[in-house]
Order: structure tokens, then sequence, then C-alpha cells
């Protein structure tokens, strides 16, 4: 019994500290490499839109996007907190232009998510992938 | 050739003279839409080399006209317009087939450059004219059948 309570410890110890480590991990991202870790999984949510077969999940995947560029963490992107907005604004000299291609992939991908039909709404979801694509090129 | 035999034929006729005459039609509004693709794609490369915010406005408005023609909610008549025709959406709806079919691209396209055209900053109006070529130069391969 005594064995058993020992190894459960153990096993909770490694994963409190795992957890600690992860959320730790994403705390300490500079601003580019947040960024480019939301971009990463916006272009990631972006192409499962443009892959999904019913509207709603072509928007599930879209608001995905849209959550990863506005809130991070508390909108589910990875565990990249912050979103890519407060990232693109920290950019320094190159905030202006990383702001300006976050608010690009936002209104593609919000477009998406006003579309009626599945064409648009495809066809925004690649423009998003694009745009993502690009400025995480930018950011690289 | 009895009097129903000669109807038959009369109606053939002007069957077949409708059926040229609608394949012209579309064929011509084709070419109209194609050369209105070229010439939005031609203003979107110039929006991301302007040099001030209201030279790569003018690209955009440019590309709005292109797309929507004159009689469009978002047309802005700015001297000559660059695009012939009824405008890249009106055209391509009327040539049908594969023209009809990239339409959504198109939409999106005007929705973007409408978007650079509200942009405060530059950078923002530049990045929707790579967004309008990129979307366009996709319609067009599409168009083209490549």
């Amino acid at each position: 019994m005594m064995g058993m309570r020992r190894v459960l410890a153990v096993a909770l110890l490694i994963g409190a500290v795992a957890l600690i480590s992860t959320v730790s991990r994403a705390a300490t991202m500079s601003a580019p490499e947040g960024l480019a870790a939301e971009i990463k999984i916006a272009a990631e949510q972006a192409k499962l839109a443009q892959a999904a077969t019913s509207m709603k999940d072509v928007k599930v995947h879209l608001q995905a996007v849209l959550n990863c560029i506005e809130r991070g963490m508390e909108g589910r992107c990875g565990n990249v907190s912050g979103g890519m907005m407060a990232h693109s604004k920290a950019m320094g000299a190159m905030a202006s232009e990383a702001v300006a291609w976050t608010e690009l992939s936002w209104d593609v991908a919000k477009v998406g998510m006003k579309a009626t039909t599945m064409n648009k709404a495809k066809a925004a979801a690649w423009a998003t992938q694009v745009v993502l694509e690009h400025e995480g090129g930018m950011v690289r | 050739m009895g009097m129903r035999g000669r109807l038959f034929a009369v109606v053939e006729l002007a069957a077949a003279v409708g059926l040229v005459a609608t394949v012209s039609f579309a064929a011509d509004m084709g070419m109209m839409a194609a050369g209105q693709m070229k010439t939005a794609i031609a203003q979107a490369k110039a929006a991301q080399k302007a040099e001030s915010l209201s030279v790569v406005k003018e690209h955009l408005q440019n590309i709005v006209n292109c797309i929507e023609g004159p009689k469009g909610a978002m047309f802005k008549a700015m001297g000559a317009n660059p695009c012939q025709g009824n405008g890249l959406l009106a055209d391509a709806k009327d040539a049908g087939g594969k023209y009809a079919m990239v339409i959504p691209w198109v939409e999106l396209a005007n929705e973007n450059a409408a978007a650079g055209l509200k942009a405060a900053v530059i950078e923002k109006a530049r990045a929707s004219g790579w967004a309008v070529q990129n979307l366009l130069e996709h319609a067009e391969k599409a168009m083209m059948g490549q």
C-alpha cells in the first residue's frame, strides 16, 4: 500500500513539474517566438478549415484562427498566451509591419466567418493561410 | 417540303442562331473578364510599390472599380477607368463556366481591397494589395484552367 502511494506521489510530482515547465516556457517566450508559434498554429487551423466538409467545421477552425490572433491561451492557441495581436505590437521596429499583417489575417478570417457559402468560406480560409504564412516568413 | 417541314427548319435555324449568339456572348464576356483580371492584378502590384498611402489607395480604388464596374456600390469615378466592361464580377457571371467558379475569390479580393481603402497606415494598405494580388492570381489560374 505504502509502495503504491509512493509511486502515485512520484507520478504526480513529475506531472506537476512538466506542467510548470510548459507554462513557464510559454510565459517566457519573447514576442517574436510567441508570434511565430501562434502563426504556425493559426496557419494549421486555416488549413484544417479548407479541408473541412461542413460549413460549421470550416467556421470552427476559422474561429480558432481568430482566437490565436486575439487572445492566445484563453482562446486556446496551443500553449502560447497573449495572442498574435499583442505579440505583434511588442515586435519593436517590426511592430507596424507585424500589426498590419496580423490585422489582415483577422480581416480575411472574419470574412470567412460571415460567408454564406462553403466556396467563399474556404476561399477565405485559403487567403488566411497565405497571409499567415507570409507573416510567418517575415517573423522568422 | 411541306409547311410543317419549313416551320421546323425555321425554328431550327432560329435556335442555332440563338445558340451561336449565346456562346459568342459568353466568350466575349470571358475575354472581358480575363482582361479586367489582368488589369486588377497590375493595379495590386502597383499598390504594393507605391510610396504614399494616398497613391496605394488610388490603386486599390482602381481594383474595386475593375471588380465592381460602374454600377458597383463602392465604384468611385477617378478619371479614366483602367477597366472596360461591366466589372469583373458581372462579366465573369455572364461568361459562366470556369469564369463563374472564381467569383468567391474575386469577391474576397474586392473585400480585401475595400479593407485596404480603410487603412490608416501604409503597411496595412500595402498588405491588402498583396492579398488582393494573391487572390486574383489564384483566381486567374483557375480561370485559365491551370
